[in-house]
C-alpha cells in the first residue's frame, strides 16, 4: 500500500522534474549529442553483455518490458552542487553536464536499458543545505548513488551522513586531502588526493630550478589552501632539501584580501629561490601580480585550483611561467566529442569539473550495468551495497583520464605538468608527474 | 622592508579612513549604524568596473558614474531604513540596513556574478623608487585624493553652512530644528553625501588592488567600524587617523607576525577601545558621559 | 520517519534553542550581534569531549553550555558599559574573534574543521527545548522575569528602584549563551562535523532575525520566527537563488510595518491584528536609541560653542 504510493507519488515527482528541467533548461537538450556519446567509454564497459539495447526505448518514458536485469522504470541518479554562492561558475558548469549528460544517455538507451533521472539539487556552497539535500536524496528519493558535493567544506559534512545511512557517494571535484579515508566504505572521490598530485610536482620543480631556499605562502582562512601550506606540503618540500625560510607559519593571507604588499614586501625581504603558494583562484591571481609587481622575478608554484578562468583574469600578464598540475585540460586528446558537445550546447569550454562530473556519471553507469545491482526498490540497501563494491573495483577511461579508486577512496589518475603561456594554461602532457 | 610596509599600510589604511568617514558621519549626527554602508562602496566599484569594461567609457566618467551610484544607494537606504522606520523600537534601523545589505549583495551577485572580476587599470604600473621604498604612480595617486578628500571634508564641516548643520543635528535633533535647520533635508544630504564618499573608496580600492568581488564590502565594513570607534564617532580626523593606525597594524602584524590572527588582532583592538575609551581617540570627556 | 524528515525535524529544534538563547539575552534590552560565538563554543567542546574523551553526548553537551555561559558572563561584564549600538559592535567583534581562534587551534582541526561527531536524535532535541522552554516561560512569570522586563525597558528606573541591574544583566548574557551553547553541541553531533565558517557572522544574524522576526518582546515570538524562518529554505527551495533577496526584502518590510516582530507583547490574536494599524502611540516604551553624543567636533581649537 504505502510502496505503491510512494512510489507512485515519485514518478509524479519525477515527470514534474523532468517537465521543470526541460523548461528551464538553457538551450533545450543538446540533441546532435547522442551520436558523439562517448566513444572512449563504451569499448570500456563491453565485456557486460547490454541486453536489449533497443534504442526504441529510449523515446518512451515508461517501457513496457524493463530490459533484462534491471527492474523498476528508470534509474535515479542524485547529484549535488553549488549553482549559487561563492563558487557558482563551477556549480552551473555541472548542472549543464548532468543535463548533456542525463540527455545523451536516455537518447541511447539509458542505463541498461531504463530511463536515467538526474535529481540535480543546488547546495549554494552551504554545508547546511549540504546536510539537509543529502539526507533528502538518501531517505526521500532514493537515489541509487549520489554524486557530488564538489567543495571540500561540503563533502566534510555530506560524507558522514551517507556513511551513517550506507549509502554510497562520490564527489567529482573534492580533493582536499584526507577526506575519503575519513568517510570510508561509503566515501569516494574521483580527483587524485591533491597531497600526492602537488607533492611530485614540488619534487620536480625543485629539481629543475635548483631550489636551496624557498618561502610557503598560503590563504589561511581557505581550509584547503591552509591544510596544503601547513600540513602537507612542507614536509614534501623540506624532503627534497629546501630550506623554508619563512619560519613556522608560511606567510599567511585570508581569503576575500584584496592587498597582498605587505606579504610580497616580506618575501621579497626573504630573497628566497622559489615561492610554493596555496590559494584559491583569485586571491593567488591577486597575489602573483603583486609580486612582479613589486620586482620578484623568482618561480612560482601553484595549486591546481588555479587552473581557472579568475586566476588568469587576476593575474593578468603575471600568470606568465606559473608552475601548475593538472589532470585535463580541453585540448586532451580523448575529450575531443566531449568538448565539442558541451560547447556547442552551451556555448563555452568546459573546465576539469565539468569533464570529471562527466566522467563519473558514466562511472556510474557502467558499475550499475555490470550485472550485480537490481534497480528494485525493495532492494535499495543492497543495491547500494552493489554499487559501493563496484566503486571499489572500477577500472574505466573515459575524457578525463583513465580513473580508478584507492584504498582510501579516492581516485587515482595520471597528473601532467601545466602553466601558462601567452595568457593561455597549457597542459604538457608529455611531462608526466605521476601515474 | 620596514619603510616599505609603512607605505603599504598607509595605502591601506587611507582607504579605510575614506569608508570609516561616511560611516562615521551617519553614526554621529543620526545614530544609525548602517550595515549597507558596504555594500555601497562595493556597488560604486562594480559600477565603475562596468562602466569602464563593458560599456567601455572612459575612466574618469566610470569613476564619477562608481561615486554617483553609491551615493543614490545611500539615498535608498535611507528611505528604506531610515524615514519610515519607527526609531523606538529596538535596533530596527539597524537590523533594516542588514536586510538591505542582504539585498544589495544578492543583487551584484546576480547582476554580475560570484566570481571576482579585475578592476581595470587605467593609469599601468608604472612606478617609483624613493630609496629602499617602490611605489607606483597609482598607489601615489590614490594616497594623495584620499588626503585631497578628507581634508576638504574636514573644512566642509567646519565652516561651511551644510556641514555645521550637521555638526548641529548631531548634538541634538530638537535644537537644531528649533534654530531653523531643515532636520530631514540635511538628513537626506548626508546620506548622500556619506554615500559618495563611500563610492569614492570603492573606486579608489578597486584601483589599488585590481579586484572587484560581491563580498567585499562584507569585508571592509568591519575594519571601518573599528577605525571609527578608535577615532572617535562623528570625528573627521579621527576616521583619517584611526584608518592609518589600523592600516599600519595590519600591515605590520602581516609582516612580521601571522596572517591567521591579522583580523582578530584588529578586533581585540576594537574591544579594548570599547571598554576603555569607547569615545576614541578623538572623542572628549563629554561623549564617554553619554555612552 | 525518513531521515530526510528527521533531519528538519533536528534542524528546526536548535533553530528554536538558538533563538530563545538569543532572546533571553535580548530581553533585558542587550542585542547581542555575536551569538554564534556561543554556539561554536559549545559546539567544539562538547565535540572534543565525545571525540577525543569518548564522553557521552547529554553530560559532554552540558559541559559545552556550562563554558558558554561562562564565555557569557565574562563578555556581560564590559558588555555593562557598552549601549546599544556600541554593544553591537563589540558583540560582533568577539564573535569574529572567537572564529579566529577556532581556526587557529590544531586541537580543534583548524581551518579543516572537526568530524566524527553523532547522536543527536529529534527526541534529544526536542526536550532540550521543552526543558528551555519551561524554564525561560516560569522564568517570565517569576520576579526575576519582571526583573529582566523592567530592565528593558528603562534601566536608570530600575536601578532606582533597587534591581540590581548589573547582576541582572549578566545573568542574562550567562544564560542565553548557555542555552545557545548547548544548542550548539547539539548542533555539531546533528552535522556530524564542524568548521570555524559555521560559526561566523552570518550565523549570528541569521539567529537575530528568527528574534527579531518573530517578536522581540515575546519569548513565543522568538520560537515561531525560528519555526517560520527555518522552514523558509525548504518553503522556498523553488524560489532558488533568490530566496536570499526575498529574506533580506522581508526584513525591510518588517522593520517598516511591524518593527517589534510578529507577535507583540501579549500574544493574544488581538495584537497580531492591531499590527496592522499605525503602532507608533501603542509602542511600548522601549529604550530609544539615541544618536550617541559624540559630534562633530574636531580635536583642536574650532568650534568651543556652547558646552
Amino acid at each position: 500500500m504505502n510502496k505503491q504510493r510512494r512510489f507512485f507519488s515519485l514518478l509524479v515527482m519525477a515527470v514534474l522534474l523532468g517537465l521543470l528541467v526541460a523548461a528551464c533548461g538553457p538551450a533545450a537538450q543538446p540533441t546532435p549529442a547522442p551520436t558523439k556519446a562517448p566513444a572512449a567509454a563504451t569499448p570500456a564497459s563491453k565485456p557486460t553483455e547490454k541486453p536489449a539495447e533497443k534504442p526504441a526505448a529510449a523515446s518512451t518514458v515508461a517501457p513496457s518490458k524493463p530490459a533484462a536485469k534491471l527492474k523498476g522504470t528508470e534509474v535515479k541518479i542524485g547529484f549535488l552542487a553549488p549553482k549559487t554562492g561563492p563558487v557558482a561558475a563551477w556549480g552551473v558548469e555541472h548542472d549543464n553536464v548532468v543535463k548533456l549528460v542525463e540527455s545523451q544517455m536516455n537518447a541511447s538507451g539509458g542505463i541498461g536499458g531504463l530511463p536515467v533521472k538526474i535529481l540535480f539539487y543546488d547546495t549554494q556552497g552551504k554545508p547546511d543545505e549540504a546536510v539537509s539535500l543529502t539526507r533528502r536524496l538518501v531517505s526521500e528519493d532514493k537515489t541509487l548513488i549520489m554524486l557530488g558535493p564538489l567543495l571540500s567544506s561540503e563533502v566534510s559534512v555530506a560524507f558522514p551522513i551517507a556513511v551513517a545511512l550506507k549509502a554510497p557517494i562520490l564527489s567529482c571535484c573534492s580533493n582536499a586531502p584526507g577526506l575519503s579515508a575519513q568517510n570510508r566504505p561509503w566515501g569516494f572521490r574521483l580527483p587524485q588526493g591533491a597531497d600526492l598530485e602537488v607533492g611530485a610536482n614540488v619534487k620536480l620543480f625543485v629539481k629543475e630550478n635548483n631550489i636551496k631556499k624557498a618561502v610557503m605562502v598560503g590563504d589561511q582562512k581557505d581550509a584547503f589552501s591552509k591544510l596544503m601550506s601547513t600540513q602537507y606540503i612542507p614536509p614534501i618540500v623540506k624532503a627534497a632539501g629546501v630550506d623554508l625560510i619563512n619560519g613556522s607559519e608560511p606567510i599567511g593571507f585570508n581569503t576575500g584580501d584584496t592587498s597582498f604588499a605587505a606579504q610580497v614586501t616580506r618575501i621579497k625581504d626573504l630573497n628566497p629561490d622559489a615561492i610554493f603558494a596555496f590559494a584559491l583562484p583569485a586571491e593567488g591571481g591577486a597575489f602573483l601580480k603583486e609580486v612582479r609587481r613589486q620586482g620578484l622575478k623568482q618561480p612560482v608554484l601553484g595549486p591546481t585550483a588555479w587552473i581557472a578562468t579568475q586566476f588568469l583574469d587576476a593575474a593578468g600578464d603575471s600568470a606568465e611561467g606559473v608552475r601548475l598540475s593538472a589532470v585535463w585540460d580541453v585540448d586532451y586528446p580523448k575529450a575531443k566529442d566531449f568538448v565539442e558537445s558541451y560547447k556547442k550546447a552551451y556555448g563555452k569550454d568546459p573546465t576539469m569539473a565539468g569533464a570529471y562530473a562527466y566522467d563519473s556519471l558514466y562511472i556510474v553507469k557502467k558499475i550499475i550495468e555490470a550485472g550485480e545491482v537490481t534497480n528494485d526498490p525493495a532492494d535499495l540497501a543492497k543495491d547500494w551495497e552493489r554499487i559501493k563494491n563496484g566503486l571499489e573495483n572500477v577500472k574505466y577511461e573515459g575524457v578525463a583520464g583513465k580513473s580508478a579508486f584507492d584504498k582510501n577512496g579516492d581516485g587515482i589518475h595520471t597528473t601532467y605538468q601545466a602553466t601558462v603561456k601567452g595568457g593561455k594554461f597549457v597542459t604538457m602532457y608529455d611531462k608526466i608527474l605521476t601515474d | 622592508m620596514f619603510f616599505q610596509q609603512i607605505v603599504n599600510g598607509v595605502l591601506l589604511g587611507s582607504t579605510y579612513s575614506l569608508l570609516a568617514l561616511g560611516f562615521t558621519l551617519m553614526l554621529g549626527v543620526l545614530g544609525l549604524l548602517n550595515f549597507a554602508h558596504g555594500e555601497a562602496f562595493m556597488i560604486s566599484a562594480y559600477v565603475g568596473f562596468t562602466f569602464a569594461t563593458v560599456f567601455k567609457l572612459p575612466f574618469a566618467v566610470a569613476a564619477v558614474a562608481g561615486a554617483l551610484s553609491a551615493g543614490i544607494i545611500s539615498v535608498i537606504i535611507y528611505y528604506l531604513s531610515f524615514a519610515f522606520v519607527k526609531r523606538e523600537f529596538m535596533a530596527a534601523p539597524v537590523l533594516s540596513t542588514i536586510g538591505v545589505a542582504i539585498l544589495l549583495q544578492t543583487a551584484a551577485t546576480r547582476i554580475w556574478g560570484s566570481d571576482v572580476r579585475p578592476f581595470p587599470e587605467p593609469f599601468g604600473q608604472d612606478a617609483v623608487e624613493m630609496g629602499p621604498v617602490l611605489v607606483s604612480l597609482v598607489q601615489i595617486g590614490i594616497m594623495l585624493t584620499a588626503f585631497v578628500l578628507m581634508a576638504a571634508f574636514y573644512a566642509f564641516l567646519k565652516w561651511n553652512k551644510l556641514g555645521k548643520a550637521m555638526r548641529a543635528i548631531s548634538e541634538s535633533p530638537t535644537n537644531a530644528s528649533l534654530l531653523g535647520i531643515r532636520v530631514e533635508r540635511v538628513t537626506l544630504l548626508t546620506f548622500f553625501i556619506s554615500g559618495v564618499l563611500a563610492g569614492i573608496a570603492g573606486i579608489l580600492i578597486g584601483l589599488a588592488f585590481h579586484a572587484v568581488t560581491p563580498f567585499m564590502g562584507m569585508n571592509v565594513l568591519l575594519k571601518a567600524m573599528t577605525v571609527m570607534i578608535l577615532g572617535g564617532l562623528g570625528n573627521a580626523i579621527g576616521a583619517m587617523v584611526g584608518g592609518l593606525i589600523i592600516g599600519l597594524v595590519e600591515t605590520f602584524s602581516v609582516g612580521y607576525w601571522a596572517a591567521s590572527w591579522r583580523d582578530a588582532l584588529v578586533f581585540v583592538i576594537l574591544i579594548l577601545v570599547l571598554i576603555f575609551k569607547p569615545s576614541g581617540l578623538f572623542g572628549t570627556r563629554q561623549h564617554e558621559e553619554k555612552i | 520517519m525518513s531521515a530526510y524528515y528527521e533531519g528538519i525535524l533536528m534542524a528546526v529544534g536548535i533553530n528554536v534553542l538558538l533563538s530563545v538563547g538569543l532572546w533571553t539575552t535580548v530581553s533585558t534590552g542587550q542585542f547581542s550581534f555575536g551569538h554564534a560565538a556561543y554556539m561554536g563554543i559549545g559546539a567544539y567542546l562538547a565535540s572534543l569531549l565525545t571525540v577525543t574523551f569518548k564522553a557521552p553526548l547529554i553530560p559532554a553537551a552540558a559541559l559545552g553550555a556550562v563554558a558558554a555561559g561562562l564565555a557569557g558572563v565574562l563578555i556581560g561584564f564590559p558588555a555593562l558599559r557598552l549601549s546599544h549600538l556600541y554593544l553591537a559592535m563589540a558583540t560582533l567583534a568577539f564573535a569574529e574573534i572567537a572564529r579566529v581562534i577556532f581556526m587557529n587551534q590544531p586541537a580543534l582541526g583548524g581551518a579543516f574543521g572537526m568530524g566524527g561527531m553523532s547522536g543527536t536524535t529529534p527526541l534529544l532535541v526536542w526536550a532540550a527545548v521543552v526543558v528551555a522552554l519551561a524554564y525561560l516561560w516560569l522564568l517570565g512569570r517569576s520576579r526575576l522575569g519582571l526583573a529582566f522586563e523592567a530592565v528593558r525597558q528603562d534601566e536608570i528606573a530600575a536601578r532606582a528602584m533597587g534591581l540590581n541591574v548589573t547582576w541582572i544583566k549578566v545573568m542574562a548574557f550567562g544564560q542565553g549563551a548557555l542555552i545557545t551553547g548547548f544548542a550548539g553541541a547539539l548542533f555539531g553531533h546533528f552535522t556530524f562535523y564542524i568548521e570555524p565558517n559555521m560559526f561566523g557572522i552570518e550565523r549570528s544574524v541569521l539567529i537575530l532575525l528568527f528574534v527579531v522576526f518573530g517578536g522581540v518582546y515575546n519569548l513565543w515570538g522568538a520560537v515561531l520566527g525560528a519555526l517560520i524562518l527555518s522552514l523558509f529554505p525548504e518553503v522556498f527551495r523553488p524560489l532558488k537563488d533568490w530566496y536570499l533577496f526575498v529574506y533580506g526584502g522581508v526584513l525591510v518590510a518588517m522593520m517598516i510595518w511591524r518593527p517589534q516582530g510578529l507577535l507583540g507583547q501579549r500574544w493574544a490574536a488581538l495584537d497580531v491584528l492591531g499590527g496592522l494599524f499605525p503602532q507608533a502611540k501603542r509602542a511600548p516604551p522601549g529604550p530609544v536609541i539615541e544618536p550617541p553624543a559624540a559630534s562633530l567636533r574636531d580635536g583642536d581649537a574650532g568650534d568651543k560653542g556652547a558646552e
